[in-house]
């Protein structure tokens, strides 16, 4: 079974993403019986959709790394044969980085491109040095990873409640999902004025941006999950006996988890974007307030820098989530 | 066992249904009766197998039974009672997959006896029992997934056997599974049935499964679903099913149901046949 995933798809990153989309096409019952066996893709079995694979590709990257173990039940060749396609790929990319660093030093040097607006990868390595061995950069991505991490729980914990009540009382569902829509379809990213302007020029605007478009997220994986938990499984445990609290914790709240979880690199993902753009917009300190300082100093090297520092953030990021998925979903790995 | 017979008394039907009538009235079509009129005991401690041909409304009639959805006419009746909501002492096996894909085969199988409010440690021991009993001891840390087919009905199987429900609604439990699996499998049930007779109502597609295994044969029409024919099966028991089908009082007994179910089907395929049509 193939489910369009309410995840946001390829759009601006704060633009309207997580749209509702629960469009499906059901298998046939044989097929039906047969997904579990043998899927090729990391399905999650039953209700739920499968893992993100086409993140957003303006969130920054959180790309989909592990997607070459996850095809591991297709034939990808036997170990030797694929450690090698793996030393290969990765030669590729290291020659295909350092080609384009060079290329672009030396345009420089030449006098090609303009060093104003085109900085040099030498001097943004100086800057980067200097604001790792001085540690001046260190707060600044503490206080960014500190908006992201309450961001994202904080609107984790919103979506969650927000999206199970609604999806448990149809008459709020009706009331209140159309204009949760209409906030989703609207670019997030117009909200920062006025929330900076309500929340400060603190963390506080920040966690709030990033709520939000975490939130919206999370909220529509929930709302849908719930609303489109396999009625089989309802059904079953209500013969073998389950109560309505029953009924949530063992199979409603699991569903909607599965969905959650499988939107997680795509909600922590924006949970960056949110904190970053609002640093950006107005702030003293983050990563994004880096950026916003390079570039009013007209310091095209300092912005370089600051798309480094974001870039190596992201990079250890989709490193833990990876840890964490593979720790916390074990029965959907085959 | 003495073969049953129609003509049971009310007191001793565990499921009584009185002219039960289905409809639904889906959005972007006309109403629809699924059931129309169906009247039928069940005495207890009977193995009755249902057979019809493919919409007639078998699991919607079993759907009723167990109190999932309620019956638009009529009055369906367990031990007794009128069927309100989902009865607890009536299990059902159902036709679609309804493991939970994230609890393992022990918790899964758990699972009933954790709603009835026993302590985890005493509904672990039950359910590892069961596992036992299906065959599927050192599967108890699996996940659903990774099982076959027929693995996961034997997880069904002890899903419900676990509670020890006296009436067990079981729709086509084994039509996904290949032959050999099949007939393993219905052995086993019948054991399992020998050793306490529960009230079995028992859904199939296929005939020959289901004078093998049965006390008692219903013959549904085409949809609309009514009740066509009824026949006892007094075939001695214990039972072998894949030996039973060279009984010359099989082959008998199937030339009769086949006889009724036959007409059935082939107005069932003009049906699909006019409605892809039209
Ligand atoms: N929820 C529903 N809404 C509308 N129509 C339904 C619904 N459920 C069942 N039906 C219709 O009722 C009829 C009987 O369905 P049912 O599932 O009981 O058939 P069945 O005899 O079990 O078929 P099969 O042998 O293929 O499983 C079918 O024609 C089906 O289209
Ligand atoms: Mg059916």
């Amino acid at each position: 079974m193939s489910r369009v995933s309410p995840e946001p798809s390829g759009r601006g990153a704060l633009s309207g993403g997580a749209t509702g989309a629960t469009d499906r096409s059901e298998g046939s019952p044989a097929s039906e019986l047969q997904s579990q066996a043998a899927t090729a893709r990391p399905e999650l079995p039953h209700n739920a959709r499968p893992a993100p694979t086409g993140v957003a590709s303006n969130v920054p990257a959180l790309p989909d790394a592990d997607a070459e173990e996850r095809g591991s039940t297709l034939y990808s060749g036997v170990g030797r044969e694929r450690k090698l396609r793996r030393w290969v790929v990765l030669t590729i990319q290291a020659a295909m980085v350092t080609g384009f660093l060079a290329l672009w030093e030396w345009l420089v040097s030449a006098r090609m491109v303009d060093r104003f607006f085109f900085s040099q990868p030498s001097a943004i390595g100086q800057t980067l040095w200097s604001w790792f061995s001085s540690g001046s950069v260190y707060p600044h991505i503490g206080i960014t990873l500190l908006e992201t991490l309450l961001g994202f729980f904080g609107g984790t914990l919103l979506g969650l409640v927000i999206g199970f009540i609604l999806a448990r009382s149809e008459t709020l569902g009706d009331i209140f999902e159309p204009l949760l829509a209409l906030l989703n379809g609207m670019p997030r990213v117009v909200l920062a004025p006025l929330i900076i302007l309500w929340f400060g020029l603190g963390i506080a605007s920040k966690v709030a941006l990033s709520v939000i478009v975490v939130f919206l997220i999370v909220f529509y994986a929930v709302y849908t999950g719930i609303r489109e938990v396999d009625q089989n499984l309802v059904a079953n445990a209500r013969v073998l006996g389950a109560n309505g609290g029953q009924l949530t914790r063992h199979v409603l709240l699991p569903s909607a988890l599965t969905w959650i979880f499988s939107s997680l690199r795509v909600s922590v993902g924006f949970a960056l974007v949110g904190a970053v753009v609002a640093e950006y917009l107005g702030s003293n300190q983050g990563v994004g307030f880096l950026i916003a300082n390079a570039q009013s100093f007209f310091q095209s090297t300092g912005v370089f820098a600051g798309l480094v520092v974001l870039m190596l953030m992201v990079g250890v990021i989709n490193l833990l989530l990876r840890t964490i998925e593979r720790r916390f979903s074990v029965w959907k790995l085959s | 066992m003495e073969p049953s017979t129609l003509s049971s008394t009310m007191s001793e039907a565990a499921i009584s249904l009185r002219e039960v009538t289905r409809r639904f009235r889906p959005r972007n079509r006309p109403a629809f009766v699924a059931v129309r009129e169906v009247s039928l005991d069940v005495r207890e401690g009977t193995f009755l197998s249902v057979v019809g041909p493919s919409g007639c409304g078998k699991s919607t009639l079993l759907a009723m039974i167990s109190g999932l959805q309620p019956a638009d006419g009529g009055e369906v009746l367990v031990r007794g009672e009128p069927v309100r909501d989902v009865r607890s002492d009536v299990g059902f096996i159902f036709q679609r997959e309804a493991l939970l894909p994230w609890k393992t085969v022990l918790d899964n199988v758990a699972l009933a006896l954790v709603f009835r409010g026993q302590s985890p440690t005493g509904a672990r021991g039950a359910a590892l029992e069961w596992i036992a009993r299906v065959g599927l001891a050192g599967f108890e840390h699996a996940y659903p997934h990774q099982l076959s087919g027929g693995m996961r009905k034997r997880v069904s199987l002890a899903q419900t056997l676990v509670y020890d429900p006296p009436i067990v609604l079981m729709d086509e439990p084994f039509s996904a599974l290949d032959v050999q699996t099949r007939n393993l499998m219905e052995n086993e049930l019948l054991g399992l049935w020998a050793e306490n007779r529960k009230t079995v109502v028992f859904i199939t597609h296929d005939l020959e499964e289901a004078i093998a295994l049965s006390d008692q044969v219903v013959v549904m029409t085409a949809s609309p679903g009514r009740i066509k024919a009824s026949y006892p099966i007094d075939l001695p028991r214990p039972r072998n099913v894949t030996e039973i089908r060279f009984e010359p009082r099989f082959a008998e007994l199937y030339e009769q149901l086949w006889a009724d179910l036959r007409d059935e089907v082939l107005v069932s395929y003009e049906q699909s046949k006019s409605r892809a049509v039209g």
